[in-house]
C-alpha cells in the first residue's frame, strides 16, 4: 500500500467535493 | 446482402424498435416517479436507511444529497480497489495502483466509465461486480433522477420543494433499472455473453504457445453497461469482445439498450406536464441529431475508398480498426450512438474513424450528449437548451420567454448560461494545461492534429461523461489520471447544480397561463429552432480546436 498515495486522492476528492459544495453554498447566499 | 443496405436496415429496425417502446417505457417511468404508492422493499429500504420518505426536498438539500451520495461512493470505489489483492473472487489480481483506482472512481461515480486500466488483467470479479457494476446502476439512477427533479421544476408552482433523492434514486433502481437490465442480461447472456465465476484457464494452443482465457460475471454488467450510458467493459476491448458482445445480434441490442431509456425520457416529460407533444417535440429534436449523426459517420467510414486508397475500396470502407464481425456499417451505428448518448461503449476503434467521422464523434460528445444523451443528463440538458431556444426565439420576435407556462426571466437564464459554459470551460482549460505542460505532452504519441483531436476528444469525453476513448495518448500517466478525475467530477455535478438550481427557481413560479403571446414550442418550427440553436451554440464553442484537429487532418 501506498499510503501517501491514498492520502493525497483521499485529500483531491474532499478538495473536488468540497468546491462544488462551495459553489451550491454560493448560489444559496447569491439566491437570497 | 451488402454492409451498407445490412446497416441501414439495422438502423431501420432501432428506429422501428425505440419508436415501439416511446410510449409504455415512457408512461412507466412517469409512474414512476408520481405516484404515491410504495412499494415492500422500498419500505424496507427506507427503514433500513433511516429515510423519511415523506421529506420533500428543497433543491440545494436536493443536490446536496447527491453530492454526499457520489463523496461516499467515490471513497467507498477507490477504498474497494486499492484492498482488492485481500479480498475474495480477486483472481490473484494486486491492489490497483492509486491514480488508477481514483480515476476509476471518480469515472464509474459520473457515470463516465473512462477507463484506464485493462478489466481482465486489473480488476477481480469482486471489484467488478460490488464496485464498478454496482456505480453503473447507481450513477445512472442519480442522472435520472436529476432529470425528473428538473421536470418537477416545471410541474410545481409556488413551492422551493422539487421532491426526495433518496426515495428517487430508490425507485429508479428497483423499479427501473434491475428488472430492465435483468432482462436485458438474460437476453445477452443467452445470446452467447459469458456469465461465470470460473478462474482464468492457460490453455496451450496448437502451434505450442499459452493462451489464457478470462472468465467473469460479464452479461449481468454488459446489460447496464449499456441501458445505463455508463460503457465501461468487463474487457479492454469493450463491446469488440466477442464474450461482451458475441454476434451481429447482440452488437443492434446492445445499441437498442444504449438508447431505450434515453429516448423514452421525453414521453415521461410530457406525461408530467401533462401535455404529450411537448414530449414529441424533444424526441424530435434528439431523433434529428441522432439520425445525423448516423449518416455522417456512416458517410465517411464506408466512402474513405473516394480518395482512392485501393484497400479500403475492396474492403468497402474504412476497415482500420473495425470488428469485423460488424464491419463498418455497424461500426458507425455504434460510434454515432454511443457518441451522441452519454455512453462510450465502443465496438471498433474510435481512433481509426476516418478525420471527419471521429470529427462527428467528438462533435456527437461536444453537443453536451442532448440525442438522446446520457440518461437522464440528454434529458436535463435538452430542457436547457430548450429555455435558452424560447428566449432566443423571444428576443428576436419581441414575444414573452415562456416554456410550459413558466418565465423565463434573467434569473434562469443565468443559471442556463452557467450550465453551458462549465463543459467548455472545463474541457478547453484541461486541454489547454495539457498541451501547454511536459508533464500533458509527454503522454502524447501522434503529434499534430491527431494528437490535438486525441487530447481534445479525452477531456470532451470525460467532462461529458462519454468514457469512449480516442486512443494514441498516454492517459495513464499520473498527469491525465489525476486532471482527468477531476474534470469528470466537475463536468457531472457543475451542470447538475446549475440544472437543479434551474428547476427550484421554476417551481417557485407562478404559471404562466399560455397567450397570443406565447411561444408554441409544440411546432415543427421550435423543433428546428432547438436543433439550430443546438448546432450554432456547439459549433461556434468547438469551431477552433475542430478546425485544427479533425478537419485539418481531414483536408490535409
Amino acid at each position: 500500500m501506498n499510503i501517501n498515495a491514498d492520502w493525497f486522492y483521499i485529500v483531491m476528492t474532499i478538495v473536488a467535493f468540497g468546491v462544488l459544495w462551495l459553489i451550491v453554498k454560493g448560489i444559496e447566499n447569491f439566491e437570497r | 446482402m451488402s454492409s451498407a443496405l445490412a446497416g441501414w436496415l439495422q438502423a431501420g429496425l432501432l428506429v422501428a424498435a425505440l419508436a415501439a417502446c416511446y410510449i409504455p417505457l415512457g408512461n412507466y417511468m412517469a409512474h414512476i416517479f408520481t405516484t404515491d404508492r410504495d412499494w415492500k422493499i422500498e419500505r424496507f429500504l427506507y427503514k433500513l436507511v433511516g429515510i423519511n420518505r415523506e421529506a420533500d426536498q428543497k433543491w440545494s438539500v436536493y443536490v446536496r444529497s447527491i453530492l454526499a451520495f457520489s463523496f461516499i461512493s467515490v471513497l467507498f470505489l477507490y477504498g474497494l480497489q486499492r484492498l482488492q489483492d485481500h479480498l475474495l473472487l480477486s483472481e490473484h489480481m494486486t491492489a490497483v495502483p492509486p491514480d488508477t483506482a481514483w480515476n476509476t472512481a471518480a469515472s464509474f461515480v459520473t457515470n463516465t466509465n473512462w477507463q484506464n486500466y485493462a478489466g481482465e488483467s486489473t480488476m477481480g470479479y469482486l471489484v467488478q461486480m460490488t464496485g464498478l457494476t454496482v456505480q453503473q446502476f447507481m450513477s445512472a439512477a442519480v442522472g435520472l433522477v436529476v432529470a425528473i427533479a428538473m421536470i418537477r421544476g416545471f410541474v410545481r408552482s409556488r413551492t422551493d420543494k422539487l421532491g426526495n433523492f433518496w426515495v428517487d434514486v430508490t425507485r429508479a433502481s428497483v423499479r427501473l433499472l434491475i428488472p430492465l437490465a435483468l432482462i436485458g442480461g438474460l437476453i445477452l447472456i443467452a445470446n452467447g455473453a459469458i456469465e461465470n465465476l470460473h478462474a482464468y484457464t492457460t490453455y496451450t494452443t496448437l502451434s505450442g504457445a499459452h493462451q489464457t482465457i478470462p472468465g467473469g460475471p460479464v452479461g449481468s454488467m454488459e446489460s447496464i453497461k449499456d441501458m445505463g450510458n455508463n460503457g465501461g467493459g468487463f474487457f479492454n476491448t469493450n463491446s469488440a469482445h466477442p464474450y461482451e458482445n458475441p454476434n451481429p445480434f447482440t452488437n443492434w441490442f446492445e445499441i437498442f439498450l444504449l438508447l431505450l431509456i434515453p429516448f423514452a425520457t421525453p414521453r415521461a416529460f410530457g406525461k408530467m406536464v401533462k401535455d404529450n407533444r411537448q414530449g414529441y417535440a424533444l424526441v424530435a429534436v434528439m431523433a434529428i441529431i441522432w439520425i445525423l449523426a448516423v449518416v455522417g459517420i456512416s458517410f465517411f467510414e464506408a466512402h474513405y475508398n473516394l480518395g482512392g486508397a485501393t484497400a479500403a475500396r475492396l474492403a468497402h470502407g474504412a476497415t482500420e480498426g473495425v470488428e469485423t464481425r460488424f464491419g463498418t456499417s455497424g461500426c458507425s451505428l455504434f460510434a454515432a450512438s454511443t457518441t451522441v448518448t452519454s455512453t462510450g461503449a465502443v465496438d471498433c476503434f474510435h481512433d481509426s474513424l476516418t478525420p471527419f467521422g471521429g470529427g462527428i464523434a467528438l462533435f456527437d460528445i461536444a453537443l453536451g450528449e442532448i440525442a438522446p444523451g446520457g440518461i437522464g443528463a440528454g434529458m436535463y440538458g435538452i430542457l436547457i437548451l430548450a429555455v435558452v431556444t424560447v428566449f432566443v426565439a423571444g428576443l428576436m420576435v419581441g414575444r414573452t420567454p415562456e416554456y410550459i407556462g413558466k418565465k423565463i426571466r434573467p434569473r434562469e437564464m443565468k443559471y442556463a448560461a452557467l450550465y453551458f459554459l462549465t463543459l467548455p470551460v472545463v474541457i478547453l482549460t484541461a486541454a489547454g494545461l495539457s498541451i501547454g505542460t511536459h508533464a500533458g505532452q509527454a503522454a502524447i504519441f501522434n503529434p499534430g492534429p491527431h494528437g490535438l483531436t486525441e487530447i481534445v476528444y479525452a477531456f470532451a469525453s470525460e467532462a461529458n461523461n462519454n468514457g469512449s476513448a480516442f486512443a494514441g495518448l498516454g492517459t495513464a500517466a499520473i498527469w491525465y489520471q489525476t486532471v482527468g478525475g477531476f474534470v469528470m467530477l466537475f463536468g457531472r455535478f457543475m451542470p447538475e447544480i446549475f440544472a437543479l438550481g434551474l428547476a427550484g427557481s421554476l417551481a417557485r413560479q407562478q404559471p404562466v397561463p399560455e397567450s397570443v403571446g406565447t411561444i408554441n414550442t409544440r411546432t415543427p418550427l421550435f423543433v428546428g429552432m432547438v436543433v439550430a440553436v443546438v448546432l450554432v451554440l456547439v459549433g461556434l464553442t468547438y469551431f477552433p480546436a475542430l478546425a485544427l484537429g479533425p478537419f485539418a487532418e481531414g483536408l490535409h
